[in-house]
């Protein structure tokens, strides 16, 4: 049983999932690899014909209206499932700003493409000298006519290399605070004057990117909102995804994976790591801190949606606990895994059908790329030291 | 137990030589391990830790942790832990007709002992030895063979149930190469009666192997704080040149406290690499074993947490294959999930003591 109940709507889901999702596509995204964009594509569809993509937006613009409870419920059953995620940037992020201050062109536009799937969203905030301190960012847009023409460089922009679109932070003015002359913009990754690089992870992949603008027109209707006030509605997103970063279902997953791991036969002499009882008590620890940080998450989402309690620094709680435990899980998982975590497992020879002689342990597939890439999870969305300040800043206010 | 805490002279100039050596090397790549183990078979590291009536260069293992610490400061993939410190050493004081092709590097041995479920109860070998028509094959499945080997040093069971030390060159193994995570060469090892030469039979093999083994712990602990000083000394200089919020990042008390529980850590590990040596050096094996479980276990737990603490404090860069400090990250991660873990060495800690 979840924290947070509601097993009928949980055994709903399970049907459709047990329905709807390819067996391999399922193998495929619980290796912990990065996702394919055509599962992602294939599920993004299937659940929007559900009315099941947009699960965090409201009824009126093709959400599901649901509570942040079933919200969670529902992540957690296709995490667990092996569905392939959607489009975070999307879904999470451009959608809902999209939805609160973007005009009604925009609206019709823009949401249905994303819950579709037709467009993939990447998020072009940081920039080489603005990363923790973003307000520093320096991409410029100068307004000529009805477009703006942006020069400058985004970085760490995960997926760009297959998004459609890119939501920029850019900077419009040199005047006042810095956090003043910042507008929101949606660009076409396909405008000439973009450039995109690939950078590579330490863990293999490709994920993340830099993104060049060389006199890149974006008319001003993709403006979001008003000229300058673009730090103002970044903020409200930033802080509108409370339970995201939480990575419950994650670690619930790792959870799960790494007794699993444990329980193989001849794991630990003929018999299984699990039956050593300092092994066993180390994951129990874990399995227990991250009881508490769901039950956590379930407090928050409760006091949200009583509407009390709403100025505690508990989103970043959730961001710091929920990653370092991710972190912590990872390290059980290759200290379970032992020498056979040791082989590198390139992902597109192992994702199904590794060959006869393969090295090391299917157990062991994905699991060290997926810790290593988690490196990154207390760096980014708010590195955790930030979100330690964050913490104290309210705490410590007179 | 004699304990040094300064190196001698020898040892200074020869970490200067090393060092100056690995200076110029890219530490994301793993370089041309042939030529690197011919180089350092000229320069002596082979044998410079085996005193001169063993065919050495009259040192210690000492000396040894002083190359491996510059090698792994330098990320060097070559084994030249694994074969020229742990199991060329192994091979020479049973077969010492042998000492001058191992000193010159001619041949490149590795132990194969490790199986998939050992952790590190070293003494659980399931590998079995069968005499067949007056000549030995082994039957059983060894993990975790780091290096390239020409030959393979491998345990097994005898029918008798004692432990044989065998040898199989590397044509006649069915070894199966891989990539290690952390961009070494790694190997498995599935014997289906394979045959084998007998090296050593009964209790002398099981304390040469014992021995190669705490002074793998050993020296692979000295590699390991290499990359600790490495990813330390990077991500120092970091912290003085990285601004943000029109500041030093290192002007963050957050982060120079967490530099310095940092290097609170890295000292622990230089410190307990001088116990784990002093075992090597001693004469009394349980003993030797306990302080080699100790020094791999703490230098495992500082090194976990030096390398991450170094990706973390370089935020989005630490994540990248391009900059060296994931690599060091990689390494560490690699070290600590070999010979059962940290928990595991902390676990034989116990029952040796
Ligand atoms: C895998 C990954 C995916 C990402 N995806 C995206 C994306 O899609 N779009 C996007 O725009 N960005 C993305 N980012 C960027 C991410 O938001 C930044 O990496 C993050 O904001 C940190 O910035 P930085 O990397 O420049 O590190 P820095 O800000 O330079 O931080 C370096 C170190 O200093 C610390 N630090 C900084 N300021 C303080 C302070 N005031 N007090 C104490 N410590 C401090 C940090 O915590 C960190 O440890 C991604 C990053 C990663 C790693």
């Amino acid at each position: 049983m979840g924290a947070l109940g509601d097993e009928e709507f949980r055994a709903e889901v399970r049907a459709f999932i047990a329905a709807e999702l390819p067996s391999d596509m399922a193998s495929r995204t619980l290796l912990g690899y990065h996702p394919h964009k055509p599962d992602v594509e294939f599920w993004t569809a299937k659940l929007d014909k559900r009315g099941w993509a947009a699960l965090n937006w409201p009824v009126e613009y093709g959400g599901t209206g649901w509570s942040i409870t079933k919200r969670h419920i529902f992540d957690e059953e296709c995490y667990l499932a092996g569905c392939p995620a959607v489009n975070p940037q999307a879904f999470h992020l451009v959608g809902p700003i999209i939805y609160a201050i973007g005009n009604e062109a925009q609206k019709n536009f823009f949401l249905p493409k994303i819950r579709s799937g037709e467009h993939f969203w990447a998020q072009g905030f940081s920039e080489p000298n603005a990363g923790s301190d973003l307000a520093a960012l320096q991409t410029r847009a100068v307004r000529e006519d009805d477009e703006y023409i942006v020069n400058g460089q985004k970085i760490w922009t995960s997926e760009a290399q297959y998004c459609d679109w890119v939501f920029c932070l850019v900077r419009t003015s040199t005047e006042g605070r810095k956090q003043a002359g910042i507008s929101f913009l949606l660009v076409d990754l396909k405008a000439p004057g973009i450039t995109i690089r690939p950078i590579i992870g330490i863990e293999g992949g490709h994920v993340l990117n830099e993104v060049f603008f060389e006199d890149v027109r974006v008319p001003v209707a993709n403006r979001i909102g008003e000229e300058n006030e673009g730090w103002t509605y970044a903020k409200q997103l930033l802080g509108a995804e409370r339970t995201f970063s939480a990575v419950v279902p994650r670690c619930k997953g790792l959870a799960v994976r790494t007794r699993a791991i444990a329980s193989r036969d001849g794991s630990k002499g003929r018999g299984k790591l699990i039956d050593d009882p300092h092994f066993a008590r180390r994951l129990a620890q874990l399995e227990i801190e991250l009881m508490a940080h769901e039950a956590t998450l379930a407090r928050v989402v409760a006091e949200e949606e009583a509407g009390v309690n709403q100025h505690s620094p508990t989103p970043s709680i959730l961001k710091v606990k929920g990653t370092e435990l991710l972190q912590k899980l990872g390290a059980l998982a290759i200290e379970a895994l032992g020498d056979s975590a040791i082989p590198d497992y390139p992902e597109a020879d192992y994702l199904l059908d590794p060959p006869n002689d393969a090295p090391g342990a299917p157990a062991a597939y994905g699991v060290v790329s997926d810790f290593l890439y988690h490196r990154s999870a207390t760096i980014y969305g708010g590195a955790n030291e930030v979100q330690r300040n964050i913490i104290a800043a309210q705490l410590l206010r007179a | 137990m004699e304990l040094h805490f300064l190196p001698t002279e020898e040892q200074a100039m020869l970490r200067d030589s090393v060092r100056r050596w690995a200076a110029g090397r890219d530490v994301r790549a793993a370089g041309d391990q042939q030529v690197d183990w011919a180089y350092g078979a000229e320069q002596g590291w082979l044998m410079a830790g085996l005193p001169e009536e063993a065919g050495g260069l009259g040192g210690s293992d000492a000396d040894s942790a002083v190359i491996a610490e510059e090698l792994g400061r330098a990320l060097v993939r070559t084994g030249f832990v694994e074969s020229g410190m742990v199991a060329a050493q192994l091979l020479l004081a049973i077969a010492p007709e042998r000492a001058e092709e191992i000193a010159m590097g001619g041949v490149q041995p590795v132990l194969a002992h490790d199986e998939p479920g050992m952790r590190a109860c070293y003494l659980n070998v399931t590998t079995r030895a069968e005499n067949v028509e007056g000549g030995w094959k082994l039957s059983g499945r060894k993990s975790a063979i780091v290096g390239t080997p020409t030959s393979l040093v491998v345990s097994a069971r005898m029918p008798d149930a004692a432990v044989g030390l065998f040898e199989i060159s590397a044509e006649d193994a069915p070894l199966r190469s891989y990539e290690t995570f952390d961009g070494r060469t790694g190997g498995e090892l599935t014997l289906e009666a394979t045959p084998a030469e007998l090296l050593l039979v009964g209790k002398p093999a099981e304390s040469a192997l014992l021995e190669a083994i705490d002074r793998a712990l050993v020296l692979e602990s000295a590699e390991a704080l290499g990359a600790m000083e490495a990813a330390f000394d990077m991500t120092r200089d970091y912290l003085m040149t990285r601004k943000q919020y029109g500041q030093l990042i290192g002007e963050f008390q957050a982060l120079r406290h967490r530099i310095a529980d940092m290097f609170i850590e890295l000292e622990q590990a230089r410190s307990i690499l001088v116990i784990g040596l002093g075992g090597l050096a001693g004469s009394n094996p349980q003993e030797r074993a306990r302080l080699a479980a100790a020094t791999r276990a703490r230098v495992a737990q500082a090194g976990q947490f030096v390398c991450g603490q170094a990706i973390q404090l370089h935020g989005g860069i630490g994540v990248t294959d391009e900059y060296p400090v994931g690599h060091f990250f990689k390494r560490i991660t690699a070290f600590a999930a070999r010979h059962g873990g940290e928990a595991r060495q902390v676990e034989r800690f116990a029952e040796l003591s």
